[in-house]
């Protein structure tokens, strides 16, 4: 068997709206950033449905978890995405003085997915929490997540709530290059001492692979990615039983 | 015929009993108890055996007499007899921890039950997260997490696939959800949106508003979701506790199985424990930062401990009742205390910091207090007197009977109280209290009243002897030799005031053992001789005795005038004692008499100038009824009469000088002089009959000494009541001058018989018409007092004669 190539990621870009989820991907990522010594980048996307829903004469927001409706304007929604933008910042800055990491912050202006795909271009590794703001998808992973998973070309991290990466690693080997690769980026992020468990399958997105998965009881499990609902359904189960799911291409 | 005075062995107690016959006291077995107490003695027995309400006892007496022994004694064989009382403890109750329950176990269990507590605790800290974090426990969690969340998805879902159904977006905000028309799967901005139809944007907003009611109606019923997550989780937890608490809890219950309110508790205990499992859970103490440790000492202080086990009292290897003694009876030491300790800068407490007091180590026995002790304590007395009334023991703080409450604390049920209280004390105490708390008579219903003396039988002198071979052995001194005995015995005596009594101040008896002890010790003396004792009674009246030698020296330099030779007229020598320290001592004073016409008042000039007290002013009018009953029965008594004592300058009390003040008086009226030889003490009544004094024995040797200073003649000497007889028990050295003939002690019992020994005439009876011989000295007093009165006729005519000048 070749030797697994290492997982090297310079540059690591993370998402976050100030959701639960992607503050816990936020602590994810600085902790990678650390093991692999890359720069944290964050991203604040102001969500342009969000502002179209705010001109338009009937918009109301229903708030959780109370259940009021309440009336937002144009302007109103500015000043909460420039509030939300500001706390992401801070949270980004915090985690990286905290970890002591290199990190960058950046506000963009559009459809969530279509940002986070755009500014994965100049990164090296993408986490997100796997629901967060936005329009929200079947499931446990959000739009936005499944739009990265199926078309971002750098390796997707993606996290539920509560999820970390402290635990035990499996990583899934189905042969092809993606497979290595899976396994080198599992190795390299297993605590020392404790090589991660690899599961060797021809297909990925076979059902019942989740099971197997889950059973080992592992908080990060690294999988060569693949694209077509079977497999976002299997990543999805993965993640809703609280794995850290790692997507190598 | 004038009375003789007294031979030396009426002088002084007899001897030992001769039947009495041991060599030292080394032969003597210890006595048991003190001596002639058995009025005491009785009346503690009757407390003891009285178990109704109010039968405590007050045993009171003066110091030094043995109380303490005896109660300790008596209330000790009691209490060997009894039944071993009640263990008592405080249990945490769960519904009202304010309030933490009393409870009874038979003797010696309570310790016990705490170690099962204890270990109890232990167990479950170590099963707890063992049932907890089974893989089996997890999965049932998450299970239930699942579904609460998947719940919470689908009602959100569901009103996407509403909102999908009409062309509607649902969006995520971070505002909260939005509802936004569609189209080509784009969220329609305003403008496009004004371009639409206007039945489209109608028909857009009507739909909005629809899936909006159906929104908030799917998110208001979230909380009702989680809470019902939140039970179900709870019953598991609870499912799990119980599996794995049950046998521990069970083995723990058999142990009890006869004890209802310990099971009863052990229930409580489940449920609680059950209820709070997540308390054993907090992880070991390395875990977690700062701010987590924090919390977890803050939680933990409350806690484990509640189920703990508080003993306030274990009989454990005791046999019988308890008899405590309790030096400093202070509110808290009585009824116990409720501590408090500082936790993070606030004092707190629970039912564990519950102290008990001397009420609760001598429930079911005997409590022994002094008095004295007892009343100077805040608070003390009072709470013993409800503690007893109400049978109960209630565990109060000082601040919160005064009203001041500073921080949180307990209130602890009562504890059901059955114990006798003996107080120990002073009889003034005792009056006191009887006279002041009517609280007094009825909780403390005996009294144990104890002899100041007891009669000198055979019996008590063979007791007397065993008491004083106990006291030696207990204080490691040497053997007594039998006439070391009887010189203490002689001593005891002289302490009773009485030759036929004995001091029962066993304190003094021992001090004079131990000082005895010390001088056979710088004597080289195998055993304590009478001669040991002798210089042992010396010493202490050497020690005492400063005040008493300036006295004597004044008199014998003359600057206090007191005459012992020749005869004078309205002068006699009366005599005093001087209430010093605890070694009074006798002063002979000079008692004169001056008398003039007068309307029949005798005048006191002590009295009138405010050094004399009642009783002696009392004695001083007797004597002008004596006057006037004996000599002018018939007439007016026409003198005024003044009596003073000689340079007294600090009082005079006691009716004691009351003859010499009358034979100082009547010497004045006859005009027969007095022999300053003698000195005269004792007090007369009326009819002239003289009657009994105290402190005739420290009064007789003062006189002796002054005496002896200036050299006995065999004229001096000293007239005391007959009825004083039995009380003499002098120095050896006045029985010495007395057996030698130098001093003379006569008793006497009418003012007759101490006008003939101290005028050398004959008083003269009075005839059936009340006359006196002429050459009697009752016929020169009674010529006197008549020549007065006829002067005073004399005047009296004269006055009327001479009619008065306007």
């Amino acid at each position: 068997m070749a030797e697994a190539p290492s997982f090297a990621a310079r540059r690591i870009l993370v998402a976050i709206d100030a959701s639960a989820a992607s503050l816990d991907a936020l602590a994810a990522a600085a902790a990678l950033a650390v093991r692999l010594g890359s720069e944290l980048k964050g991203l604040f996307v102001e969500d342009e449905d969000l502002l179209r829903l705010a001109g338009l004469p009937f918009a109301d927001i229903v708030r959780t978890p109370g259940g009021e409706r309440e009336r937002i304007d144009p302007a109103s929604a500015e000043v909460a995405l420039r509030a939300i933008g500001a706390r992401a910042r801070d949270a980004v800055e915090r985690a990286a003085e905290r970890h002591r990491v290199e990190w960058s912050f950046q506000v963009s202006r559009g459809r969530v997915a279509a940002e986070v795909l755009a500014a994965s271009e100049s990164a090296d590794l993408v986490v997100l929490g796997a629901a967060g703001h936005g329009r929200p998808a079947r499931g446990a992973v959000g739009e936005t997540a499944r739009a990265a998973a199926a078309r971002v070309r750098t390796p997707v991290l993606l996290l539920a709530r509560g999820a970390h990466l402290a635990g035990e690693v499996v990583a899934v080997d189905d042969g092809t290059p993606a497979g290595t690769r899976a396994v080198g980026a599992a190795r390299q992020l297993a605590r020392e001492g404790r090589p991660p468990t690899v599961v060797c399958t021809e297909d990925p997105a076979a059902s019942g692979l989740d099971e197997v998965v889950s059973r080992l009881g592992p908080s990060l499990a690294v999988l060569p990615a693949g694209d077509g609902s079977r497999f976002i359904g299997a990543v999805e189960k993965l993640v809703a039983s609280g794995i850290a799911v790692l997507l190598v291409r | 015929m004038p009375a003789a005075p007294l031979p030396p062995d009426r002088l002084r107690g007899r001897r030992l009993a001769a039947e009495l016959e041991f060599e030292t006291t080394a032969e003597l077995e210890d006595l048991d108890g003190p001596i002639g107490q058995s009025r005491a003695s009785e009346a503690l027995g009757l407390a003891i055996a009285l178990r109704h309400d109010g039968y405590n006892a007050y045993v009171m007496g003066p110091p030094g007499v043995g109380k303490h022994a005896l109660v300790k004694q008596t209330l000790e064989r009691a209490g060997n007899e009894a039944e071993t009382p009640s263990d008592w403890c405080y249990l945490n109750d769960f519904a009202d921890p304010r309030r933490p329950k009393a409870v009874e176990l038979p003797p010696g269990r309570a310790s016990g039950l705490r170690a099962d507590m204890e270990r109890l605790i232990e167990e479950l800290r170590v099963a707890f997260p063992a049932a907890f974090e089974s893989a089996d426990y997890r999965t049932r969690v998450q299970l239930l997490e699942k579904e609460v969340e998947e719940g919470r998805e689908r009602a959100i879902e569901d009103v996407r696939h509403a909102a999908e159904a009409k062309g509607v977006a649902l969006l995520r905000t971070p505002m909260g959800l939005g509802l936004a028309p569609l189209k080509d799967g784009e969220v329609l901005d305003p403008e496009h949106f004004r371009a639409l139809a206007a039945e489209e944007q109608e028909r857009f907003q009507r739909d909005i508003a629809e899936l909006q009611a159906k929104l908030q109606e799917a998110i208001r019923a979230m909380p009702e979701l989680q809470r019902r997550h939140r039970e179900r989780v709870k019953q598991l937890n609870r499912e799990v506790a119980l599996s794995a608490a049950g046998h521990l809890l069970e083995e723990v219950r058999r142990r009890y199985a006869d004890l209802p309110e310990v099971l009863a508790h052990l229930d409580a205990v489940q449920q609680d424990v059950v209820d709070n499992v997540h308390e054993f859970l907090a992880g070991s103490d390395e875990d977690g930062d700062a701010a987590t440790q924090i919390r977890k000492l803050l939680a933990q202080v409350p806690a484990l401990h509640r189920y703990g086990v508080n003993v306030m009292i274990d009989h454990a290897g005791r046999k019988g009742a308890p008899v405590v003694y309790e030096d400093l009876p202070t509110l808290a030491n009585l009824v116990g205390r409720v501590e408090h300790h500082a936790h993070f800068g606030a004092l707190v407490t629970d039912f564990t910091l519950v102290r008990p007091g001397a009420l609760h180590r001598a429930n079911g026995g005997y409590l022994v207090l002094d008095a004295r002790k007892l009343l100077g304590q805040a608070f003390a007395w009072d709470e013993l007197k409800r503690a007893l009334r109400a049978r109960e023991i209630r565990v109060e703080s000082l601040e919160k009977l005064v009203g001041f409450q500073g921080t949180s604390t307990l209130d602890p049920r009562p504890i059901p109280l059955d114990l006798k209280v003996v107080l120990v004390g002073d009889r003034l105490v005792w009056h006191l209290l009887s006279a002041l708390d009517p609280d007094f008579p009825q909780l403390f219903k005996v009294e144990a009243d104890f002899e100041d003396v007891v009669p000198r039988s055979p019996e008590a002198e063979r007791d007397f002897a065993r008491l004083v071979a106990t006291l030696a052995r207990r204080a490691g001194l040497r053997a007594f030799a039998r006439g070391a005995v009887e010189r203490v015995l002689h001593e005891a005596s002289r302490l009773a005031e009485d030759s036929t009594r004995i001091t029962t101040d066993v304190g003094a008896i021992r001090d004079l053992l131990q000082e005895a002890d010390h001088h056979a010790e710088q004597g080289g003396h195998a055993a304590v001789s009478a001669a040991d004792v002798g210089a042992a009674v010396d010493a202490v009246e050497r020690r005492a005795g400063r005040v008493r030698e300036r006295m004597l020296e004044e008199l014998v330099r003359g600057t206090l005038v007191v005459e012992t030779r020749g005869s004078c007229v309205g002068q006699v020598n009366g005599l005093s004692v001087v209430p010093i320290g605890r070694r009074p001592f006798g002063r002979p004073s000079r008692i004169t008499a001056r008398v003039r016409l007068g309307r029949g008042e005798v005048v006191d000039i002590e009295r009138e100038v405010a050094l004399g007290g009642p009783v002696h002013s009392k004695g001083v009018l007797i004597l002008a009824g004596y006057l006037g009953g004996r000599y002018c029965r018939d007439r007016p008594l026409t003198l005024a009469a003044t009596l003073v004592f000689e340079q007294s300058y600090s009082g005079v009390e006691g009716d004691s000088a009351s003859s010499a003040e009358l034979y100082a008086l009547l010497s004045a009226i006859a005009e027969v002089p007095l022999r300053q030889s003698l000195a005269v003490t004792g007090s007369v009544d009326q009819l002239g009959r003289i009657q009994a004094v105290g402190g005739v024995n420290p009064k007789i040797e003062g006189f002796f000494d002054l005496c002896r200073a200036r050299g006995l003649s065999g004229e001096e000497g000293v007239l005391v009541p007959a009825a004083n007889v039995p009380h003499l028990v002098l120095r050896d050295d006045v029985v010495a001058a007395a057996a030698e003939g130098r001093f003379r002690i006569i008793p006497f019992e009418t003012v007759d018989e101490g006008i003939e020994l101290l005028t050398g005439m004959p008083p003269g009876a009075a005839d059936a018409e009340g006359r006196f011989p002429e050459d009697s000295f009752n016929g020169r007093v009674a010529a006197r007092l008549e020549a007065m009165a006829a002067r005073a006729r004399a005047f009296a005519v004269r006055d009327a004669q001479e009619p008065a000048h306007g």
